[in-house]
């Protein structure tokens, strides 16, 4: 069994945006590998990014914090960053804060790319 | 009240005031001791530690502290507690004594304890408490008026390291209780000695009482220095006459000019008219603050919503809530209903709002209220605390306040 307190990041590359799968628990001592992986993503030529939290069932305000972050950086390119899968208590707490405002929240990775046209 | 001082109480406090103002902090204990000995009486400073658990007396010169009295189990903690004077009689070689709060205004410092060196001295003559009252207050001053010229009467409260976060923040802090003509206010904050991103600030000028509580993302010294920096901005904004709005949005300019890669701050802001009992806020991401009406939960303080300080968010209203008189805000970090027990569970909002219940029926001051409900919070950690946790609690009291349930 791996360490439940461990984060797993995997990076894959979609036609026009990339998916970041984690999965863990998303708190500020854990957080590094999601960080890391963030900062070498996300870049100037590919700026849409879906985080897809679905193996994430508990995060605190670090976890919170690095996505406002990352959300600065995309906002910055004319991107955007994007949630799915997000499970209940991570959205407790992006609805207290109320960083939905800036954090769009989508049921799968397939929704929350839907909507964007196919790369060239 | 005006009672008159007596001639020899009189001599006391000038001789206290002319001995004090070239003493060091360290000689506090010996100037009270020495101004009151030709009342044949001698008086021992003790101040509550940070944790507000222990009472430790302040050494004199080249002397020990001795061992601290816990608060929960003596007669000097039931006088800490209650804001009463509590005495002792005789006991074969111990002496009566007279246990006495010892409060800045209306901030808990700790304890004095008053032993006669004259036999004839009575403690419990009603005259005697008087006068001995009036010195106590002058001593609560002036203890408060030499903290900051020396370490000593800083480390008299703590009973070890304090983080360079604690250090920070506790610092700009303003003090833990404010009671005045129209409304108490009293806060407490812990883990104390290592505190990370949480504070609270207050300012009550004319009808408006100003309240704030602010927790910033993380534990450390970064997250320290966004509360730092939210409160140093809101503050500077204020003190110019911003509205709650424009306190917030200064609050999101300081962190994104000086502080782009510290953390966001939550917090609520909020406005109480002393008149009306009407309260504006703002909610930036924060828990929202439960409104009590005797004893029961009758709203929260949910509107006014924006995203956390440093997120900059231009769909924001002002929140209004109209209190009535008596009515309690309490205000809360997530440690506070997060700090989960071995069972797994939170501590939750609903305990916080039953245990502020129980607390304010059992007519306890209102520091005292905040003090068990930060123990209460912090012992239901299964660990250590892994979060701080931030009670801010505010009353309003259009008439004059019951004297007996908020101070005495």
């Amino acid at each position: 069994m791996s360490d439940p307190a461990a984060l797993t990041v995997q990076v894959r590359d979609g036609t026009h945006y990339t998916v970041v799968d984690v999965s863990g628990a998303l708190f500020s001592d854990t957080a590094e590998p999601l960080r890391a992986a963030l900062a070498s993503a996300v870049t100037a030529e590919r700026p849409r990014t879906v985080l897809d939290l679905s193996g994430v069932s508990l995060m605190d305000s670090a976890g919170a914090n690095l996505m406002v972050q990352t959300y600065r950086t995309v906002d910055g390119y004319g991107g955007w960053l994007r949630l799915a899968g997000v499970q209940p208590m991570v959205r407790h707490v992006l609805e207290i804060t109320n960083l939905t405002r800036i954090l769009p929240i989508y049921p799968s990775v397939h929704d929350a790319v839907r909507d964007e046209p196919p790369a060239r | 009240m005006t009672a008159s001082v007596a001639r020899p109480w009189r001599t006391a406090l000038f001789g206290l005031l002319r001995l004090d103002r070239f003493a060091q902090p360290d000689e506090l204990p010996m100037i009270v001791s020495a101004a009151v000995a030709p009342l044949g009486v001698d008086i021992t400073i003790y101040v509550v530690d940070q944790e507000q658990r222990l009472l430790r007396r302040v050494p004199r010169l080249g002397q020990p502290a001795g061992a601290p009295l816990v608060i929960d189990t003596t007669i000097a903690g039931r006088a800490f507690m209650s804001l009463e004077a509590r005495s002792i009689a005789r006991e074969g070689p111990e002496p009566a004594r007279l246990w006495l709060p010892l409060l800045d205004g209306t901030e808990r410092l700790g304890v004095l304890e008053v032993v006669p060196t004259d036999p004839t001295v009575d403690l419990d003559d009603p005259e005697f408490r008087t006068q001995c009252g009036i010195f106590a207050g002058l001593i609560g001053h002036l203890y408060t008026a030499k903290v900051p010229y020396g370490d000593t009467l800083v480390r008299a409260r703590r009973t070890r390291r304090m983080s360079e976060a604690s250090e920070l923040v506790l610092q700009l802090l303003p003090p833990l209780t404010y009671i005045c003509h129209r409304v108490a206010i009293s806060a407490i904050l812990e883990p104390c000695y290592t505190v990370g991103g949480d504070g609270f600030d207050y300012a009550v000028d004319g009808s408006a009482a100003y309240f704030a509580i602010f927790d910033s993302a993380g534990h450390d010294l970064r997250s320290g220095l966004s509360t730092a920096t939210v409160l140093s901005a809101i503050r500077a904004a204020r003190r110019t006459g911003a509205d709650l709005i424009a306190m917030a949005q200064a609050a999101d300019r300081a962190l994104a000019e000086y502080a782009p890669d510290l953390r966001y701050t939550t917090a609520v802001l909020g406005q109480l008219d002393l008149d009306s009992g009407r309260v504006r806020y703002v909610n930036a991401g924060h828990p929202a603050p439960l409104v009590l009406r005797r004893g029961r939960t009758v709203g929260r303080l949910d509107g006014g919503r924006r995203m956390p300080l440093g997120v900059e968010d231009p769909r924001v209203e002002v929140g209004l809530q109209t209190l009535e008189p008596g009515d309690r805000l309490v205000l809360f970090s997530d440690g506070v209903t997060e700090a989960r027990g071995t069972d797994g569970r939170q501590f939750g909002e609903h305990r916080l709002a039953e245990l502020v219940q129980r607390h304010c029926a059992a007519g306890f001051p209102a520091p005292e209220t905040l003090r068990r409900l930060a123990h209460a919070a912090l012992a239901h950690y299964a660990g250590p605390p892994d979060d701080d946790a931030t009670l801010l609690m505010l009353e309003w009291t259009p008439t004059p306040l019951d004297q007996r349930t908020v101070i005495s």
